[in-house]
């Protein structure tokens, strides 16, 4: 209510210690990019970048335009159309998002490699002469893959935009004598723009971020050569530089999306209004393009899945796995309870204070979203070593045996697990937050209640579905995550994503298969919820 | 019971509420009407302890509750509030959400309370329901129950009735009245719907841009309108040119008048008159004509031209129509009239 906004106060005090986290891990990386050493950057310049920036560039347009043509002719069947199977299909199509890129990529590379199953049924049927396309390190393959793990974003965005807002101008713009058709392009996509923009950008943000699948196709982006300059040639500070030009890519990408998404606005929608029902051939050409995305990014890779898991369960399980599982659940344990604290802060201290500077705090420390996991791994590890070296020298002259303090600990993996993931819990808790509303807030204290009995009383057991939330969302988030995981874990202590980057590195598919399940099944959690969520939003009609 | 004095709110720089004074004696009903944006519900926050006040007092039963340098906490100054959105907690049950400031009571004594206050406002068989369950109407109530119940000193209730339906909105707020009357509470009550404040309020007070124009009974405020915004706010009229005569009268092409009060140093005033003072009347001497009339079901509201081309609103009953361009007879009915210094 109050107009006046301040510069500080004391909400800055309490966000400054976690926008300190995100920022210096940022800071050091930027730092590479402000002074590149010349032997290094010589040495990047002829041999890694010439390679890595058209892959990441071919790559970046080619799955651009799958996710768009994807993702919004999805929306537009489900949102607008019926047809047969069109309920179904408006949450199933969702599903793909419950399986990380990296599983769909070495599902898909599995079944079409030599000794795949496609393959093998080829040359039983033609003979050995059978042509097969070479999916390996294919730019296709890759980028087909990425679309059909990333087009969920924008099928999502623009289907809830399809659904809120495009109906009633649609219906104005035919009265006004235009064509369903020419009035979908010309009313229904350009008002439905800065939300397809907006998924458009979630889906570039995770292309540019993505390490698994491209390790799969040992196709070579930014991410690849991060990895490979820093444990293939121990080489950090290449690794560091590529890093700072990746996080250029970053902020140009968030640049683009500014000029491009126009002026956001939430609307309302008053009613529902008839679908477009479809008719003869175009009802099955409307089922069929839902079923064949379906079975493409969900239906087969899990059936897949769950065949060589039950293959490899005959020949008898990796007693190992078990250990492997239960390192992922302590850390995505750890690092959800960890980042939904922090997070509760965060939003807190947002509630109370509204000053310029402890909003732009804020900001800055859920901006590690943004920031790809192989970036925040070297932005993290940095400081760290450096850290550990001063730990290091003062715990011997103090008679400790020398050994590393920090590194290769779990605090660094936390803390880099944390910063990348306090987005997602901040985004929970904070509209969590905001359902209690100012008047309750002062009604409470207007029956005589003082903040404390507030907090316990009305503030706890509103919020606690949002809390819930945040950490399952970064619990499955931390789950699935593998670059970080894999590039600040100590030697040894691996998860089940850090198993499937092994296995599938060497192409055993079939082993990598059941922890890839156990990921998927947990990962169908959140998304239970999603759906149930946007169902209860918008009206099932 | 409630003392305002002098009291002035600011936000930053910007005055919002500019000494404003009102007084409200123990179970009266008070309201403060204003266009929004007046500064209504910023006087009514600070009542409640949710703005500091820049300058001035407010005393509740003689006590202190907040000046510039002294500030007593919301939770502290024993004042209910009824919120604009109702503000009910979602998670609770109705029973739950009126004894929610009942929690230093005993279980017996508070559960005493809920009933009580379910009886009151008439909500025996909700008691297990939850607020999104309910009518527009039944959350007011509730609302009211929960704010009531650890009987405060004073009850400040915000646009109390602008959530609900207009058809709804005169008999809750007659029922609302009674409610408050019944517990014998004192009640502060903001609105932007005179005939709202007019059905609820032993006492009103219009307000304009932050200051208080005029406190009194909703029948002073509509006849003896203290300045020309109160005149305007309240009710229909128009104001006619006068010249002041002696005696206490005042002369317009009506008349010769009587009009009290104070005089001002210039001989031209204007005077305001209703259009319930205006009676049709065949035989009058005085002529108009009929330049339009609207349809308001018991009558018709007419807007009637003078010779000297002046216009003059009157009512009449809706059996007997006048056409619109036919000549009618003028008389005034009554006491006195209201002036106004003539416009600068």
């Amino acid at each position: 209510m109050s107009a006046t906004v301040n510069r500080f106060s004391r909400g800055t005090l309490y966000v400054l210690p976690i926008a300190l986290l995100t920022f210096i891990p940022l800071a050091v990386v930027v730092g590479y990019f402000l002074s590149p050493q010349p032997e290094v950057w010589s040495h990047l310049r002829q041999y890694v970048l010439p390679r890595i920036l058209v892959n990441t560039g071919v790559l970046m347009v080619l799955v651009a335009a799958g996710v768009l043509v994807v993702g919004v002719s999805l929306a537009w069947l489900t949102a607008i159309c019926d047809f047969p199977g069109r309920r179904f299909f408006s949450w199933a199509l969702m599903l793909p998002l419950a399986i990380p890129a990296y599983v769909l990529a070495f599902v898909h590379v599995g079944i079409f490699d030599f000794s795949g199953p496609l393959q093998t049924l080829a040359r039983e049927w033609f003979g050995q002469s059978a042509f097969f396309p070479n999916v390996r390190s294919s730019t296709w393959a890759v980028s087909v893959v990425l679309t059909m793990a990333f087009y969920p974003y924008v099928y999502l965005l623009a289907r809830n935009a399809f659904r809120t807002q495009g109906q009633r101008a649609m219906e104005a713009a035919q009265t006004l004598g235009m064509s369903r058709t020419r009035a979908f392009f010309r009313v229904a996509v350009p008002m439905a723009r800065p939300w397809i923009i907006g998924g458009l950008t979630l889906a570039m943000m995770e292309t540019l971020a993505d390490f698994g699948a491209v390790a799969v196709f040992n196709y070579d982006t930014f991410t690849m050569s991060i990895y490979k300059s820093w444990f293939g040639l121990f080489n950090l500070p290449a690794a560091a530089q590529l890093a700072s030009l990746l996080i250029l890519f970053v902020l140009l990408l968030a640049a683009l999306e500014q000029r491009l998404r126009g002026r956001r606005q939430y609307q309302v929608a008053y009613g529902n209004s008839p679908r477009l029902r479809l008719t003869g051939s175009a009802r099955w050409l409307a089922f069929g393009v839902c079923a064949a995305v379906f079975a493409g990014a969900f239906l087969i890779p899990v059936i897949q899945l769950v065949i060589w898991s039950l293959q490899h369960w005959r020949e008898g399980v990796d007693p190992r796995y078990l250990g492997f599982a239960w390192n992922s659940i302590r850390l995505a344990l750890f690092a959800g309870v960890a980042t939904t604290i922090l997070a509760l802060i965060l939003a807190w201290v947002k509630r109370q204070h509204n000053d310029t500077t402890t909003r732009w705090l804020t900001r800055l420390s859920i901006l590690g979203y943004a920031v790809p996991g192989s970036v925040l791994a070297v932005g993290v590890f940095i400081p760290i070593a450096w850290l550990d070296n001063h730990l290091h020298a003062i715990a011997q002259s103090l008679g400790f045996s020398s050994v590393p303090v920090l590194k290769g600990t779990l605090a660094a993996m936390l803390l880099a697990l944390t910063v990348r993931f306090l987005a997602v819990a901040f985004q929970a808790t904070d509209s969590a937050i905001h359902r209690v509303t100012r008047s309750q807030d002062d009604a409470s204290r207007s029956l005589g209640l003082n903040t404390r009995q507030t907090v316990w009383r009305l503030y706890v057991p509103l919020v606690r579905p949002g809390l819930f939330a945040a950490f399952l969302l970064v619990f499955v988030d931390v789950l699935k995550e593998m670059p970080i995981t894999l590039m600040t874990r100590s030697f040894g202590w691996d998860t089940l994503a850090v198993r499937i980057f092994q296995l599938t590195s060497e192409s055993m598919w079939e082993r990598a298969a059941l922890p890839a399940l156990f990921i998927v099944v947990v990962g169908l959690l959140p998304l239970v919820l999603l759906i149930r969520h946007s169902d209860s939003t918008l009206n099932r009609h | 019971m409630l003392n305002l004095d002098s009291i002035s709110v600011a936000y930053g720089a910007t005055p919002v509420v500019q000494n404003l004074s009102a007084e409200l004696a123990e179970g009266e009903i008070g309201c403060l009407l204003g266009a929004s944006g007046c500064g209504k519900t910023t006087v009514l926050r600070a009542i409640a302890g949710f703005e500091p006040l820049r300058a001035g007092e407010i005393r509740v039963g003689g006590e202190l509750m907040a000046s510039p340098t002294h500030m007593l906490a919301p939770q502290a100054r024993r004042i209910g509030v009824v919120f604009q959105d109702y503000a009910l907690f979602p998670h609770l049950s109705v029973a739950a959400n009126i004894g929610f400031g009942l929690s230093k009571e005993p279980a017996v004594r508070r559960n005493a309370r809920v009933i009580e206050m379910l009886d009151l406002v008439g909500l025996q068989h909700a008691a297990e329901r939850y607020p999104h369950e309910l009518s527009g109407g039944q959350q007011q109530r509730v609302a009211l129950a929960r704010a009531l119940a650890p009987q405060p000193r004073l009850m400040l209730m915000d646009e109390p009735f602008s959530n609900l339906d207009v058809t709804l909105r005169e008999r809750l707020a007659a029922e609302v009245r009674l409610i408050l009357k019944r517990a014998g509470a004192t009640a502060v009550l903001v609105t932007h719907d005179q005939r709202e404040a007019f059905a609820v309020a032993d006492k009103v007070g219009v307000i304009s841009d932050g200051r208080l124009c005029q406190w009194d009974t909703p029948y002073a405020l509509y006849h003896r309108p203290a300045d020309r915004y109160v005149a305007g706010f309240i009710g229909e009229g128009v104001l006619l040119p006068a010249v002041r005569a002696a005696g206490n009268c005042v002369d317009c092409e009506l008349g010769r008048l009587e009009a009290p009060g104070p005089h001002g140093a210039a001989s031209g005033v204007e005077i305001l008159i209703r259009p319930d003072s205006v009676m049709l009347d065949h035989d009058a001497a005085l002529r108009a004509r009929v330049v339009s009339r609207s349809f308001r079901g018991a009558e018709f509201l007419y807007t009637l031209q003078l010779a000297s081309g002046r216009r003059l609103l009157a009512l009449g009953p809706s059996r007997l129509a006048y056409e619109v361009g036919s000549d009618v007879g003028v008389r005034l009915v009554m006491e006195h009239a209201v002036a106004f210094d003539a416009a600068a």
